[in-house]
């Protein structure tokens, strides 16, 4: 219990919006270990980048949105925390990298300016221990000539560079946890593969816990230990990478899976298709909601929503049939 | 009827796939045709011919006077062959959408020579090729939110290009227009939808729509499922490929995703820093790739089996500026195999198989 | 075939009513649009229905009755020539609004016209745009003034002199939303499709820069609805016996300590007609973006 670092039970974050009220998460309980990088995997709009900023209240409480359930950040329910201890967590034990890193740097301050300045209101150094802590983040994180760097200004760098600055910048405070929302999404291939590797070496070197939030199944299979599969802000399949991948239990991972060209084995002629398309918030389907888009859809699934349910040691399935579906293929 | 055809605002796009397998029952399909680029090459029927393309633009300094050019596209031959898709693969900033931007004169190009059926279009005027090729040379795009026109229902943007190509007559426009909604798998009331109403699976058809209902017998397919969910992405791949089958359509299929031209595509290219650096048959390449920046590529790409653990190259350095590429081969800034020689001349193609092309010093 | 016509119309007229309802819905839910449009509504019914509504001839005048306050007789007072200052003022409205509208509507027209045509072609981007900047230059009024001495003090040369000193605004404001919408992906579509030039700026780009081009064109009405009063004060606007706001306030102005009604309601009218159409031109940029459903 104590390597527990993240434990998210019951969140619930909705939205005020012209058309009501939207769930954007429904219930999503998980947790996350030290040392372990859990994939947060999901199509556009299934909630897992709300997820992860409700775990920081990163939205505006005050009119658009309202959380439910717990966020227990070691034993702390960061939800009963009140704003200003949050800014103090924000940061310093939880820290977010994010998919876009020309817009997430201020362009008119200095790389170097930037990781000082959570040094600085974090830690309490004084700048010239910021710079030397800096340049040695900007160092760790694989940057050639970190004095050289530290002094230039967000748009001189490449992409990869630039994301590297933010992992550079998120990390300086020595996070319990690190949430990477689509890391390496805009990123070429060769420099994808740079970037996730370094974020599996710092976990490792660091122990610290990650959240990898990504639709990219191949990057999970590369770098994850365990992944949740969320679909319309919920969880519909949780297991350890192996299992997820050797043996899917629910329709939408199974059709995910399949889904996708691979580069290796044999060319099929037509790729496997998911039914239709990912519906809005506001026309959530009743029972369970992957049934509009399930080819083993019953009676029961229109009634009722399934339960997350645990079917093995590591493995829970949101779905009426798992005993049925036996790796559908 | 109306009113649940209005509120069922967001269609399900699997009717795509159903309606689409009832119009052609691919598993049937007489698979008496090979793909061109199966064929021996005297049987084949070229569509489009590049040689030595150039495309450059100028970077004018603070009088206007030119200072340097941004060399795009540099010295780049390809041919496509009719029913084929050809891949061209590459990281942001090789320059493959300015080549299949050129390839159809959106850019006219600085230097070289391309001909479309017989025709050269660097010697005719953009009027010429408006009236008598754009017909016949289609585009889609990569981005479904910003490629069709706000301001304008789904049914009047399909019907706008064949005003302008004045295809059919006016009276029997809107049922070839309801007939291709159809054929790409959307439904009868998107014909009054505006392009917001639409997810971006839906919109990618209708840009897909806009480029077929012409008839074309090229398209150029800019990285068209780069923006969509893995789900939707395959439902577009799986249309794509039907609309092949069945109307004997050419692609350019530009993409940076190395697993989904390895699925779409007959032969492939890979372009760094304006170059086609190696070209070959999709399995070929895929399973003896020569040139060392493909192997890095392959390399890169992740695999979504856990049990696979692959053997990275990494490559060194960020790309070269394409205002000031390096002399000699381009790669040689960060080939892990670069040789002196390859710091002095840009090393010539090698036929290492009848399919196989590959521009490395190494082979030589 | 039948069927599927049908069907169509059938779609077609639904979607009609659903658009229709919730244009409106859009409308009366965006208040800066209903108040905008109300007030300006009233304005242009009372310039259209000035014979009716005006309790009497503006250019009757009773000498004995000069200098009346307002009160039961004349509503607003009488002037310095005993004339009935409510009937000036809703006579006003009339060369007020349709200078306005003809102003607005003229520099929408060639602002656009230059706007588009200066984006798309770059060879005459530079000659128009310095054309414009040259003109942006000089101050507004003073150019009016200029113009009006030119051409002589006429209700039509002041219009033209107006749409002058605003049209190189608007062709600014058009040519800067032209080039936005110009590097949008779905031009190029249609160049790939085969659009001619002006098929791509008049069916394609122009649509797509009404939003900001309507909030300019009602600034535009405002302002020179302002500039209008400002040259018939200064005595080169519209010729004297006929009303407009601008000509009571100037004949107002050498009485100003003793008969302020002939300041105040010409005043006023100016100013609740410039704020009617500023709200409106936001309430109108609000309703015309689609994505604000």
């Amino acid at each position: 219990m104590s390597t527990r670092i993240l434990e998210v039970r019951n969140l619930v974050t909705s939205f005020k919006t012209d058309r009501g009220i939207m769930k954007a998460v429904d219930g999503v309980s998980f947790h996350v270990e030290k040392g372990e990088i859990l994939g947060l995997v999901g199509e556009s709009g299934c909630g897992k980048s709300v997820t992860s900023q409700s775990i920081m209240r990163l939205y505006d409480e005050k009119n658009l949105v309202r959380y439910e359930g717990e966020v227990l950040l070691e034993g702390r329910n960061l939800m009963k925390l009140p704003e200003h201890e949050m800014q103090h967590i924000c940061g310093k034990e939880i820290a977010i990298v994010f998919q876009d890193s020309l817009s997430s740097l201020n362009p008119v301050f200095t790389c170097g300016d930037q990781i000082m300045e959570a040094l600085i209101i974090h830690q309490g150094m004084s700048k010239k221990e910021a710079k030397e802590r800096a340049i040695e983040m900007l160092r760790l994180v694989g940057i050639p000539s970190p004095e050289k760097r530290f002094n230039q200004y967000p748009h001189e760098l490449s992409g990869g560079m630039r994301q590297r600055v933010m992992i550079a910048c998120a990390l300086s405070c020595q996070p319990k946890l690190l949430i990477a929302d689509e890391p390496t999404t805009a990123l070429d291939v060769t420099i994808q593969a740079q970037i996730m590797e370094l974020i599996v070496e710092l976990n490792r070197k660091l122990q610290m816990g990650v959240i990898l939030i990504t639709h990219d199944l191949a990057v999970v299979a590369e770098t994850c230990n365990r992944v949740a599969v969320m679909y319309l802000g919920q969880i519909v399949e949780e297991a350890d990478v192996n299992t997820i991948f050797d043996n899917p239990r629910h329709p939408y991972t199974m059709g995910l899976l399949q889904s996708i060209p691979r580069l290796e084995g044999e060319r099929a002629r037509r790729l496997h298709v998911i039914q239709g398309t990912v519906p809005l918030l506001n026309q959530i389907p009743k029972g369970c909601r992957f049934r509009p888009r399930c080819p083993y859809a019953a009676d029961i699934c229109q009634s009722e929503m399934p339960e997350l349910r645990q079917i093995s040691d590591t493995q829970f399935v949101r779905c009426w049939h798992v005993e049925h579906i036996h790796n559908g293929r | 009827m109306s009113e649940r055809l209005v509120t069922n605002r967001l269609a399900t796009e699997g009717h795509a796939s159903q309606g689409l397998a009832s119009e052609i029952p691919v598993g049937e399909m007489p698979m008496n045709e090979k793909p061109a680029s199966e064929k021996p090459v005297s049987e084949r029927d070229v569509v489009l011919q590049a040689e030595h393309v150039k495309k450059y633009f100028p970077v004018r300094g603070l009088l206007g006077n030119v200072v340097g050019n941004v060399k795009a596209v540099d010295d780049v031959s390809v041919t496509l062959y009719r029913g084929e898709t050809y891949g061209l693969v590459g990281e942001s900033g090789c320059g493959k959408s300015t080549l299949g931007r050129t390839l159809i004169k959106l850019l006219d190009a600085t230097a070289g020579r391309i001909v479309i059926n017989g025709i050269d279009i660097t010697k005719i005027s953009q009027r010429e090729m408006r009236t008598t090729m754009r017909k016949k040379v289609q585009m889609i795009f990569q981005d479904p939110y910003t490629s069709l026109n706000p301001r304008m229902r789904i049914g009047e943007i399909l019907t706008e290009a064949l005003v302008i190509q004045n295809v059919g007559k006016p009276s029997e426009r809107m049922d070839m227009v309801i007939d291709m909604l159809d054929k790409v798998g959307l439904r009868i009331e998107h014909y009054y939808r505006f392009p917001h109403e639409l997810s971006g699976g839906q919109r990618q058809r209708v840009g897909f729509a806009r480029a077929v209902i012409l008839n074309p017998d090229i398209v150029i397919c800019d990285e068209p499922v780069s923006a969509l969910d893995v789900s939707v992405r395959s439902q577009i791949i799986n249309l794509l490929l039907d609309m092949q089958e069945a109307r004997g359509l050419t692609y350019l299929f530009i993409s940076h995703d190395m697993s989904v031209i390895r699925y779409i595509s007959h032969r492939t290219g890979v372009m760094y820093l304006g170059h086609i650096v190696e070209e070959a048959i999709t399995d070929e390449l895929f399973a003896d790739p020569r040139h060392p920046y493909t192997q890095v590529l392959l390399s890169a790409v992740p695999s979504p089996d856990p049990h696979i653990k692959k053997n990275r190259i990494i490559l060194e350095g960020d790309l070269p500026s394409p205002l000031n590429p390096p002399p000699g081969c381009v790669f040689h800034t960060r080939c892990p195999g670069a040789m002196p020689v390859c710091k002095e001349a840009y090393p010539p193609e090698i036929q290492v198989s009848p399919s196989h092309k590959v521009a490395c010093h190494r082979y030589a | 075939m039948e069927l599927q016509m049908e069907q169509m119309n059938e779609i077609k007229r639904a979607l009609q009513r659903e658009q229709r309802q919730l244009m409106l819905r859009k409308f009366f839910r965006n208040k800066l649009a209903v108040i905008g449009s109300s007030i300006v509504l009233t304005l242009v019914l009372v310039a259209i229905f000035a014979d009716v509504i005006a309790p009497q001839d503006p250019l009757d005048m009773v000498v004995r009755d000069r200098l009346t306050p307002p009160g039961s007789k004349y509503l607003f007072g009488a002037d310095t020539f005993g004339r009935d200052v409510l009937s000036r003022v809703i006579h006003g409205a009339r060369v007020s609004m349709l200078v306005g509208t003809c102003v607005g509507l003229s520099s929408m027209v060639f602002g656009m016209l230059i706007g588009l045509y200066a984006c798309y072609y770059s060879f005459l981007d530079n000659v128009l745009m310095r054309i414009c900047d040259g003109l942006s230059a000089i101050p507004s009024t003073l150019l009016a003034i200029a113009l009006m001495a030119v051409l002589g003090s006429t209700a039509t040369n002041v219009i033209v002199a107006m749409s002058i000193v605003y049209v190189p605004r608007m062709a600014r404001v058009s040519r800067a939303a032209a080039m936005v919408v110009k590097e949008q992906t779905y031009i190029e579509a249609m160049r790939a499709t085969g659009a001619s030039d002006s098929r791509i700026i008049w069916r394609h780009i122009a649509p797509n820069i009404l939003s900001p081009v309507i909030v300019q064109a009602s600034y535009n009405f405002a302002n020179s609805i302002i500039t209008e009063a400002a040259l018939s004060f200064l005595g080169v606007g519209i010729p004297v016996p006929q009303p407009s706001w601008g000509n009571i306030l100037n004949e107002g102005k050498s009485v100003i300590t003793t008969g302020w009604w002939l300041i105040v309601f010409p005043g006023a009218a100016t100013a609740l007609a410039v704020l009617g159409l500023n709200i409106l031109g936001d309430g109108l940029r609000d309703m015309l973006d689609p994505h604000t459903n």
